[in-house]
């Protein structure tokens, strides 16, 4: 991601969700056990071997403090209830982010500095959260926000502002423990909700700021939109980050040729149809494909489109891991 | 403005999302003498034809489509009583929800508004509804027909025991899905009754479950 050539095609699972689940650990209580946290990603590096270890900071936490309440199905992603700020006058009433009153952002800064410590020689420490965007359609509700969007901009605007700056507060620490990678969602910005035009015009400034603040700590950026992005992914690009994460959904080839190749692209195995309900067999010849086009001179990370389904066999996950160690050294020869 | 002229801006202010002048021009409507009915079919239905076409075309995404449908929903207030009234009676009952899980109402709701409108009685279990919620509120309700809503692969499969669970304990309800992923021949394989693809097949589906 810094620019040159590796010796060969990085990958990462970028999911903590499944590693926990397939080490046994439960979702609900795993955020705030940091030294299981860590245990289980010495024993997927004992196992997998992946040239990333994940620091990730659970979707729930950030909304959770300011009062969003969820329920949590047995399998499948957590459903939220009760948003925080049900009217925009709620918003105003919000005192910010204090990390030292919260549970699970203390395990997490335990859990990235055993992690840092362990393994930041000899692995890519790659901090992985929701997004302060993904956090307001969390603190507020994605379909109102979607109102927002068109009958209260100036709304929107201060929403974003205040999940901006509580994202800084609680993700700060976990910079300065000298994390490699920091690697956030702005989820509500994909096309798959709103318009390129509404991309720009609400989401863009934020997004960048965010970049930007992270490389005054010295962290490379990656930034991970949903859905298919290829209407917006020069913008995505010109916001600095040092790469793109992008879904499965989208033409790697096409994105390459928009964004030119300062940016690296991290992706886009499809979770679903590959990794979860594929073979081994079917996950290596994805996996070939997608180093192929989007790592032929490298600036790409071989790593899932989007979040892992916690049932996901391991054999595919080894899989893909496997490809990118066998096959994926530079120059790529199959 | 003549009274088509009124119908043509109430088509473009639902299609522009306006919910504070669509119930007005729905009003004036009204006062100029035509009946809730006609609104319905003049103006609501081709406007949110209109709206789904222009989602199609990647020209409205989601906040379009939401302000819309509010737009909608603000017209169907005003006409909804008179709707009834006119009727006499409910054309049938729907209980209609969105599967365990699966949150995504946007579709629901159109079809909740547009059977509404085509004059059924919407018992409106909202989303993440247990397969058991929706057989409970059929036995209460004596629906005549369960509709399903999911937009994920995950969801989806709860329709099947829906279906199951009508079947086990004998009610009378036809079991009628729709949303993203399914499609007519997935609501074959698992025995549902009906599927229609958006929220205007869903009024066809639910009228021709009436008849047979
Ligand atoms: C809007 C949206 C959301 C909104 C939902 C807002 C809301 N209140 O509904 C938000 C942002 C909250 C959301 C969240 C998520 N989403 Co979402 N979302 C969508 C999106 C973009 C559009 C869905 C929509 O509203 N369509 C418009 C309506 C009008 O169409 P419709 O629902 O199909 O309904 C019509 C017909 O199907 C039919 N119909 C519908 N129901 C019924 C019922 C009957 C009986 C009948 C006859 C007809 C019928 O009539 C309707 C009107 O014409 C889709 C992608 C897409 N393009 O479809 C993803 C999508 C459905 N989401 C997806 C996912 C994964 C999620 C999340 C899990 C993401 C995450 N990681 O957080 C979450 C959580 C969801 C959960 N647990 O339920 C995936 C599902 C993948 C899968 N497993 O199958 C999709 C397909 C995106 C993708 N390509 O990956 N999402």
């Amino acid at each position: 991601m810094s620019g040159g050539i590796p010796d060969r095609v990085p990958v990462s699972i970028v999911s903590s969700a499944w590693v926990f689940s397939t080490y046994g650990l439960d979702l609900q209580t795993a955020y705030k056990d940091a030294e299981r946290m860590t245990e289980v990603w010495r024993g997927f590096n004992r196992d997998f071997g992946a040239d990333a270890i994940v620091l990730s900071l659970s979707s729930t936490v950030i909304p959770s403090y300011f009062g969003t309440t969820w329920k949590f199905p047995k399998s499948g992603f957590p459903l939220l209830m009760e948003p925080a700020v049900k009217e925009m006058s709620e918003l105003e009433e919000l005192q910010q982010i204090d990390p030292s009153k919260d549970e699970q952002l203390q395990a997490c800064y335990r859990h990235g500095t055993q992690l840092v410590e362990e393994f930041g020689d000899e692995r890519c420490v790659w901090f992985m959260t929701t997004g302060p965007l993904s956090n307001a359609a969390r603190i507020t509700e994605t379909e109102f926000m979607m109102e927002c969007l068109i009958e209260e901009p100036d709304f929107v605007r201060d929403l974003f502002r205040f999940s901006v700056d509580a994202w800084k507060i609680a993700v700060k620490p976990i910079l300065e423990m000298g994390v490699d990678v920091v690697d956030f969602s702005s989820s509500p910005g994909s096309p798959d909700l709103i318009s390129p035009r509404m991309y720009r015009e609400f989401f863009w400034e934020f997004d960048r700021e965010v970049i930007q603040w992270i490389h005054e700590y010295g962290a490379k950026a990656v930034f991970h939109i949903c859905g298919n992005t290829l209407r917006i992914i020069e913008d995505m690009a010109k916001t600095g980050a040092n790469g793109l994460s992008i879904d499965s959904m989208l033409d790697m080839s096409l994105a390459r040729e928009a964004i030119g190749k300062k940016t690296a692209l991290v992706g886009n195995l499809d979770p679903a149809n590959i990794l979860m309900n594929g073979t081994p067999d079917d996950v290596i010849a994805a996996s070939l494909e997608a180093m192929k086009i989007g790592g032929i001179n490298g600036g790409f990370v071989l790593a899932p489109g989007c979040d892992v389904p916690p049932t996901c066999p391991r054999e595919n996950i080894a899989a893909m891991i496997n490809t990118a160690t066998e096959y994926g050294g530079y120059p790529l020869t199959y | 403005m003549n009274q088509s002229e009124t119908v043509s801006s109430l088509v473009q202010v639902i299609i522009a999302g306006n919910r504070k002048a669509a119930p007005e021009l729905a009003k004036k409507l009204l006062q100029s003498g035509m009946d809730a009915y006609e609104i319905v079919t003049a103006a609501c239905s081709p406007a949110m034809e209109r709206v789904g076409e222009l989602y199609q075309e990647e020209e409205y995404f989601v906040p379009e489509i939401l302000m819309s449908a509010k737009a909608f929903e603000a017209v169907m207030e005003i006409l909804k009583p008179l709707l009834l009234e006119a009727q006499g009676q409910y054309s049938g009952t729907v209980i209609l929800g969105v599967c365990e899980g699966d949150i995504h109402t946007i579709g629901k709701n159109l079809v909740a508004t547009m059977l509404e409108a085509a004059g059924f009685k919407v018992i409106d279990l909202g989303k993440d509804v247990p397969v058991d919620r929706f057989i409970d509120s059929a036995v209460e309700y004596d629906a005549d027909i369960i509709g399903a809503s999911a937009l994920m692969t995950t969801s989806m499969i709860a329709m099947e025991d829906i279906v199951d669970r009508a079947k086990t304990k004998g009610i009378r309800s036809k079991i009628m899905v729709g949303g993203g992923p399914v499609t007519q021949s997935y609501a074959d394989s698992i025995g549902a009754d009906g599927y229609g693809k958006d929220a205007k097949e869903a009024v066809d589906v639910a009228k021709r479950l009436m008849e047979g």
